[in-house]
């Protein structure tokens, strides 16, 4: 075994002064079967978090399996080899812990949050639930019920009905436009044998990676992975880049163009847009993005928050989001304003946009975004749950690298490749617009 | 645990600071004892207004560059207000602290409130309360308080009432502002400073316990009356076209002080938290009643809202509020058994661990105690509570606080009749 040893010390070069220092040791390694592990140490926190990550998102689901890695999470805590139903929860809580599970386009993750001492039998039981569970028919047929009413809510919140409507109509086909939790239709029909089958697909050795971050001893750390489930697990069979492994499915283009969506029971109007981006391994490209969308809408000098909210004050709120991704990356702008409002709103904000693009930004706004952004990374890395939360991905796709280098990164931009390089990603043609208005009777 | 490296008074205004070596961090907490609950009826949302309009304009700086300070330096600023305070919060890069502790002065002593400034607040501040109707949760929550604490300090949302917000003007919130000076406060700062910032902090704390008005002592001001008798039989239904019917049930219990406090806690963790809780059990897990149930305890000088929650399907609303005022009953008919007295106080005591990792946590943490005049070893004191309470301790205080039910109902108006039908019957039942 060897391990790796990162310490970032914060950035060095052209942003002075400096982020606050990133105090924690990074350690990386692979247990025997070649699964890779991160440990990441904080001081004092008294609390370590486990977090097991599978390259096993939405992404991964056929064409009659929509739904299906998400509905998987929650079967997950239906009892496995060794717990029964609701043994997990019990045992964890019990210890002073909690825990819960996330599925996105690309991974879905299983992580717990307990104090240090518990941290070996912790480990034991997360990797018991998450390989082998049980997938009981009755316990289907009751968690079925369980997902639908996930799905019912959210159709009662107009911000996630704009949002999966926005990814449907710029992804088209492509997986990324369907909804992670899946429709009641394609719910229903799915099966305890698909289940099983995209388990047995989808968490094989080579598609996890496991992050342990908070008041960790690595070395006493790795001899309790190793003896868990996910130490005993065989490699799989096939390479990662073969076999019954997908292959990635570039998503090069948005659906361009310009469409409505009504809701009702809508107090505020919003415009949104969806651009398609380089993929995550382009993490150049993404620092750029994330500069970018800090440049637009991080705090209230940013250039869309001072013309539209802080100046005019026609916009309750604009936001630009990015969502690095395997397949093609994609950017959100969402603003939000008071319905009469709407359509000045839209012609300021495409207006706003269409300077921005004209010229490349100051040097001193450039500063600020980059600042922003490096703070605001570290002072969310002061917990173990956003600790394994940032590495979690990158370790998965073998990617992980020490943060400094990550500022550095970022800081790397200046005015003029901005220009050249990022900025038209951002063209106003080739985005989807999307206008969500309330309903004439809503 | 929190532990107090730094203690300094001036009369009612406190600083108190915990050294966090090594994180390079600087989190700050100016927590002032004036909040919603003092709103003036008629301009419900004034403190909110202020607090958001004081961020706009400080001793002559325009609110740009006010941002701009902030923003080159990286760091994170906001003010707030919540039923019994408005709170500045800060966290930055220790080393930029000096010149932002300067600019926090200002806004909390000197802000510009110029008209131009407010009236934009006021807009935006119209416009979120409008976005927040959309959520089918808040418009239950907002009906709940209504039916809880009525026309008294904690019956309004800290956004206010829209037409109040619409009316209110800069000179309005210049009297909020002056009760500032006469209020209470407490500077929490933890993370990593220096002789120098430290300085800065005592000489913060001088000056404004030294200006006129400000009172010897930190006495609790009045939230205004708490209308725990409700209005009629205490259920709203707020009809709305929703998918999901969401059902909030809600009761007036004691302030953060009280000794009650801790066995509500554990109450709540109990019946709440994690998925091991019995609400999550019971409604979840063996009826699949809905995806998201729960409990929470709200954090309060006096009367915090105690309410257990879940939303689910229209045609099994019925179903839904029968299991939850069941397990209402259970807990008043059947003490806790032991293992599940002992799962609550594990949780408790987890939770508590988990809410101070943050130096911004730490702050907030310190600040909320100082306000209350409880000790910064709250903590400790609290996990010796927590291990002496008994099974005949919880009965005692859900019979004490949790026999006086609200529901607020939030749904397609076809529910109403039926769901009201039912909820007579079982708080009838309850009552006798």
């Amino acid at each position: 075994m060897v391990l790796r040893r990162s310490l970032p010390r914060g950035v060095a070069g052209r942003k002075p002064p400096g982020p606050p220092a990133v105090h924690q040791n990074i350690l990386s390694t692979t247990l025997q079967n070649g699964i890779p592990v991160a440990f990441a140490t904080l001081d004092d926190c008294g609390l370590v978090c486990v977090d097991i990550w599978a390259d096993a998102g939405s992404r991964c689901e056929r064409s009659q399996e929509l739904g299906l890695a998400h509905f998987l999470e929650h079967m997950m805590f239906k009892g496995s080899r060794g717990l029964s139903e609701g043994e997990f929860d019990l045992r964890i809580e019990a210890l002073g812990g909690m825990s819960n599970a996330a599925t996105g386009l690309d991974d879905v993750h299983y992580h717990l949050l307990c104090p240090a001492e518990a941290a070996s039998e912790a480990i034991g039981l997360l990797a018991d639930l998450v390989l082998h569970p049980v997938l009981d028919s009755n316990a289907f047929r009751l968690e079925q019920l369980v997902v639908r009413e996930e799905l019912r809510q959210s159709c009662d919140q107009p911000d996630e009905m704009a949002c999966s409507t926005l990814l449907q109509r710029a992804c088209g086909t492509h997986r990324y436009g369907q909804p992670i939790l899946g429709s009641e239709d394609s719910l229903a029909g799915l099966t305890v044998a698909t289940m099983q089958a995209f388990h047995r697909r989808w968490y094989g050795a080579d598609r996890l990676a496991i992050v342990v971050a908070g008041a960790v001893d690595p070395q006493r750390c790795l001899g309790d992975l190793e003896r868990s489930s996910l130490g005993q697990m065989a490699a799989s069979d096939t390479p990662r880049d073969g076999g019954h492994i997908r292959a990635l499915e570039p998503l090069s283009t948005v659906a361009a163009g310009r469409t409505t969506l009504r809701l009702k029971r809508l107090g505020c109007a919003r415009l949104m847009a969806c651009w398609v981006m380089p993929p995550a391994a382009s993490q150049l490209c993404i620092s750029g993005l994330e500069l970018a969308a800090a440049l637009l809408s991080e705090g209230r000098r940013s250039w869309l928050v001072a013309r539209l909210r802080e100046e005019l004050g026609v916009v309750d709120d604009v936001d630009v989001d990015v969502i690095p991704l395997e397949e093609g990356s994609l950017v959100l702008l969402q603003a939000s304003c008071e319905p009469s409002q709407f359509e000045r709103v839209e012609g300021l904000l495409r207006q706003a946009l269409v300077d921005w693009l004209q010229q490349p930004p100051r040097e001193d706004d450039m500063q600020r975004a980059c600042r922003l952004i490096v703070n605001g990374l570290c002072f969310g890395l002061e917990t173990a749950a956003s600790m394994a939360m940032h590495l979690g991905p990158a370790l998965l796709r073998r990617r992980l690298e020490p943060l400094e280098k990550e500022f550095d990164r970022l800081c790397r931009w200046d005015g003029s490749d901005f220009h050249a390089q990022v900025m038209p990603l951002f063209a106003l043609d080739q985005a989807h617009w999307l206008s969500v208005l309330p309903a004439a009777n809503g | 645990m929190v532990k107090l490296d730094l203690h300094h008074r001036c009369r009612s205004v406190e600083l108190v600071a915990e050294q966090r070596h090594g994180s390079g961090v600087l989190a700050l907490h100016w927590w002032i004892s004036s909040g919603t609950a003092t709103d003036p009826p008629g301009q419900l949302g004034r403190a909110q207004l202020l607090a958001s309009s004081v961020q706009r304009g400080a001793a002559g700086r325009s609110a740009a560059a006010l941002a701009e300070d902030f923003e080159s330096r990286g760091a994170t600023f906001g003010c707030s207000a919540s039923e019994d305070a408005t709170a500045f919060g800060l966290r930055c890069v220790a080393t930029d602290a000096l010149p932002l502790l300067e600019r926090l002065e200002d806004m909390v002593r000197q802000p510009d409130l110029q008209h131009k400034e407010v009236r934009l607040e006021q807009e935006l501040t119209l416009q979120a309360l409008d976005q927040q109707r959309e959520d089918p949760f808040q418009l239950a929550s907002d009906a709940l308080r209504q039916l809880l604490y009525g026309s008294g300090g904690y019956g309004h949302g800290s956004m206010g009432r829209r037409a109040d917000v619409a009316g209110l003007s800069p000179s309005q919130l210049r009297i909020g502002h002056d009760q500032w000076a006469g209020s209470p406060m407490v500077i929490a700062v933890a993370g990593s400073w220096d002789e120098p910032i430290a300085t800065r902090l005592q000489r913060m704390v001088d000056t404004c316990g030294g200006v006129k008005g400000n009172v010897a002592s930190l006495p609790c001001r009045p939230v205004g009356r708490i209308d725990r008798d409700g209005h009629g039989n205490g259920m709203v239904f707020v009809p709305q076209h929703t998918e999901q019917v969401v059902l909030m049930l809600g009761f007036s219990t004691c302030g953060l002080a009280h000794p009650d406090q801790v066995v509500l806690q554990l109450l709540q963790c109990h019946l709440g938290s994690g998925m091991s809780a019995r609400l999550f059990r019971v409604i979840r897990e063996e009826r699949a009643l809905a995806y998201d149930v729960g409990a929470f305890l709200t954090t309060r000088r006096q009367a915090a809202p105690f309410v257990c929650h879940l939303a689910t399907s229209q045609d099994r609303a019925l179903e839904a509020l029968d299991v939850l005022l069941a397990e209402w009953h259970r807990l008043l008919d059947v003490p806790l058994r032991g293992a599940e007295l002992q799962l609550a106080r594990a949780k408790r005591m987890g939770q508590e661990r988990m809410s101070l990792q943050t130096s911004l946590q730490v702050s907030e943490f310190m600040a909320l105690l100082r306000s209350h005049q409880l000790d910064v070893d709250f903590h400790e004191q609290q996990q010796r509570r927590l291990a002496e309470q008994t099974a005949a301790d919880c009965h005692a205080v859900a019979h004490r606080w949790l026999t006086a039910p609200r529901l607020a109902v939030v749904g397609p108006p076809t529910l109403e009749g039926v769901l009201r039908q039912r909820w007579t019957q079982s708080v009838s039942r309850g009552s006798s």
